[in-house]
Parts: structure tokens; sequence; C-alpha cells
């Protein structure tokens, strides 16, 4: 395990691929990469624990994927919001690996309960669940509009 | 007729729902607003002037361009629903215009938005005045204001959790949360690394790594400034070198709606994104520049929703994005 100022990771026991899970702030100094010689081949990276990734941070991560790249093909589950926010502004953020899932935001009409719950990406089309809200019981909506949301995806 | 020292202002809105709430809004500042129903009315009106204020929306928004070249010191604000804003950006950036406010409020039948009709009315009157400096401005009577000031650059990550500690207090939701972060944290580094020039105007930090500690001179302090008014959470930020002028700003912000290899800066310093992510980060950006005296950047989070219509796809919430300049009288005015 690598322990930096702002961003950890530490890789878990997978049955698939090798799975290492990101938490924190991704910043310039993020130190990635001291991750680069610990991906020896394709990997999953858990991204539901970074909580943020700021301007200069996004150059870190596409140097990150840029070295990674090769050894893919990657994927990336559990992107949280700001992961997602940066995959649909960031030319080539992902770079050659495949989002498997991300979080999202849910909504209850009936009394305001939000839920940051997972959704899962097949065949390039996420699948939405419809939970039942903890407080009320009524559904539960998307708090976006899936092509914002998921435009990432249309690329 | 205009009484002396009364200003003038011309809507401009296709939608007469718009139109009406929006001349509404107007009014409020104690201007004499112009609100005409067709485009030969429209067209009368700007010859007719002297106009002080033109709120567009983009179907009128060629309008604008003619009225600029007419009168150059015509401020417009662009006012107009989310979809336009999101198919047309890139254009919309290339308009003649002081502001753009983009809200559902211009767009939704029988939706009034009082946190957007607010924004028109300090945007408006912001114009009028050339008082443009404080986030009082955006917040309902009452709101405690907090206030801290950098003197080293390590300072900034303390305040990104203390306003965000503060914001979660005031219910703003936990994806909010993350947004507002980023918002103090991009603003931040603008302020403490590009913001400060040495006496002959060269930058003193800007070339440095974000990760490397900078100590300010006591010029160099930055302003951070943030509190809740029950609606909105609001944060500003300001330097004393008033640096960021309108193009170089419209140039940062614009860069992110295409994506291409060159929307990040690979060489030292800043990434070259801080703008456009603290734009995206918030439902209203304001710019306030007093050329080489100050820099004041005010981001705004809504804690609650925008009013959605009725029925059919929801518009998202609102967003603007607000440059005010201090303007000085030329010699003999």
């Amino acid at each position: 395990m690598q322990a930096k100022r702002n961003l950890t990771w530490r890789f878990v026991d997978s049955a698939d691929l090798p799975t290492c899970v990101l938490e924190g702030i991704v910043g310039e100094d993020a130190g990635l990469d001291d991750l680069v010689p610990d991906i020896k081949g394709p990997a999953r990276f858990d991204l539901s624990g970074v909580a943020r990734i700021n301007s200069t941070g996004v150059r870190e991560w596409l140097r990150f994927v840029e070295a990674i790249n090769g050894k893919g093909p990657h994927r990336l589950f559990r992107c949280s919001a700001p992961i997602v926010a940066q995959l649909n502004m960031i030319d080539n953020f992902r770079g050659s690996a495949k989002v498997e899932s991300v979080i999202a935001p849910y909504y209850c009409e009936a009394c305001g309960h939000e839920l940051a719950t997972e959704v899962t990406i097949e065949n390039n089309t996420p699948k939405l669940p419809s939970p039942a809200c903890a407080e009320c019981g009524e559904t539960m909506a998307l708090d976006e509009m899936p092509a914002r949301y998921f435009y990432f995806l249309s690329y | 007729m205009l009484k002396p020292g009364e200003k003038s202002v011309l809507v401009l809105q296709s939608s007469p729902k718009s139109r009406r709430l929006t001349a509404r809004a107007v009014a409020a500042t104690g201007a004499h607003c112009v609100a005409p129903p067709t485009g030969e009315e429209s067209t009368q009106a700007l010859a007719n002037g002297p106009l002080d204020v033109l709120v567009v929306d983009w179907e009128n928004a060629a309008l604008a361009q003619q009225a600029v070249k007419l009168n150059p010191r015509l401020e417009v604000v662009l006012l107009t629903d989310r979809p336009a804003f999101e198919r047309y950006a890139e254009d919309i950036m290339d308009l003649p215009m002081s502001s753009m406010i983009v809200s559902s409020f211009v767009a939704v039948p029988d939706a009034n938005d009082p946190v957007a009709t607010r924004e028109l009315v300090t945007t408006v009157a912001k114009l009028f005045t050339g008082d443009i400096f404080g986030l009082e401005k955006y917040m309902g009577w009452g709101a405690a204001i907090r206030e801290q000031e950098i003197r080293a650059s390590q300072q900034a990550e303390g305040i990104v959790q203390s306003a965000c500690e503060d914001a979660a207090r005031s219910g703003m939701p936990e994806r909010e949360l993350s947004s507002l972060g980023l918002l103090v944290d991009e603003l931040c580094t603008n302020a403490v690394w590009d913001a400060p020039v040495d006496a002959e105007g060269q930058p003193r930090y800007a070339d440095k790594s974000r990760a490397q500690p900078v100590a300010l001179a006591p010029n160099e302090y930055v302003t951070v400034r943030y509190g809740s008014d029950g609606n909105l959470f609001g944060v500003s930020v300001s330097d004393n070198f008033g640096r960021l002028d309108q193009d170089l700003a419209v140039r940062y912000i614009r860069k992110c709606f295409r994506h291409n290899d060159q929307q990040v800066s690979k060489s030292a310093g800043g990434a070259g994104l801080g703008l456009y992510m603290a734009f995206n980060s918030v439902s209203s950006f304001v710019i306030n520049v007093d050329p080489g005296v100050r820099t004041e950047v005010i981001g705004l989070i809504r804690l609650g929703r925008a009013p959605k219509p009725p029925a059919g796809e929801s518009l998202g919430t609102s967003r603007s994005l607000c440059y005010f300049r201090t303007k000085r009288p030329k010699k003999g005015e």
C-alpha cells in the first residue's frame, strides 16, 4: 500500500483481475507515478472513493492512464460522481479502459431523500435501477438527465 | 421618455411568458424597461435608444451584435434556456455580452424561479451602478458570511474542508459537497499561483508546481468568503491583482466545450482547466474585476432544486456566467 498526502490506494483480492481501490483527492501531489510499476497487466480500478479530482489532478491522471494503457485492457468501476464529471469532460480520460459501472445520484420526488447507487453499464448502455426509497418506499429516479450523466458513452 | 438619470433597458425575449417575467425583474431595479412583442417593434426600439442594458434570448442574439456596433457602451445580458446553452455554447461565448444567465425560468411555462429572478435583478443593478464587488449581493439578507485569509498555499485545503463542513451543516446534499470542494480548491489555486505578478507584471508563481508550497507576500494574500442563505451556498475568492480579463476567462472556459488533446496544458504550472472546472461546479459563476487592483470570483451552488417543467424532460439546473469590470471614466468624461 502506498500512502500520499491526499490519495491512497490498495489492492484487494479479486477472483477476476487485480483490483486497485483508490481513495481521496487526486491533485498534483497524488503520486500516481508510484502506482505505475504495480500495474503489471490488465487491472480493475475501484474509483468510488475518489472524492475530488482537480485540474492538476486531471493532468496527473492522464499521465497515469498513458503510462498503463499498454498493459491493459483495464476496467474502471464504481466511478464516483467527480470521476464521471471528468469522463464527460476530458478527452481520453479513461484511455482504452472500459467503464463497468458508475455511482449515480438518485432522488425521491415524494420525500426528497437522496441516494448514491451503483449503475452498471452493459453493451455501452446504463442499466438504470429503480430503487425503493428507504424513507417513504416510493420509487426513486435518477437525479440527472441520462444523456447528460452518461454522455461519455456516446463517444 | 426617460426621467433624468433614469436607466433604460430593452428586453428582447421571444416567449411572452419569459418577456413578462424578465421585464418584471428588470423593473425592480427602477429602470425604464421596454419589452416589445414583435421583431419590428424590437428593431424600432433599438433604433430609438439611448439604451443602457439589452436583455436578449438566443433567438434575438443577432440583434445584440448590431446593437453593440451602434452603441459600444451597451451592456448585453443573454438570458436563455439550458438546451440552447448546451447546443450553442461556443457561439454564445462569441456574443458581445457581459453576462449570460441560463435559467429554466425563461423557458418553463408556469415556473417562476426566485433565485434566478434575484440574480437577474442583481446583474442589471450591478451594470447600472458599477458597484460590482461582494458576495452579499447574491445572498439573502441575514446570511452569515465567514471570511478567511490565505497567506500560504498549504492553508487552502483547510479552507476547502472548512467550507464543506459549513455547507454540510447548511444542508448541502452530499453530491454537491464534492462540487463545492472542487470550486474552492480551483479558485484558491488560481488566486494563489496564477494571480500574483511582480513589479514588472511578470507572474511570480504561475510556472511552479502546485505541489510546491508557496508563502505569499502580504500584498498577495487571498481572501476567501463563504456562507449560506438557505437557498444558495456562495463562495468568493479575491486577489489584489485584477488580471482576469473577460477574453482570458472565456478562452479558458470554452476550451472544455470541445474534446481534444489540447484541453490540458502539459507544461509546468497549472493544467489550464481550473476556471472551467470551477464554472462547471456551480449554478452561478461571477467574475468581478477592477483591472490591476482586484479580482473577485464568486461561485453559487443551489441547496435545493431549480423548478422543473410540469411534464417532459428536465431542463437541469440553471447556470450563469457573469463578468463585471469596474469602469473608470476616460479623460474629459
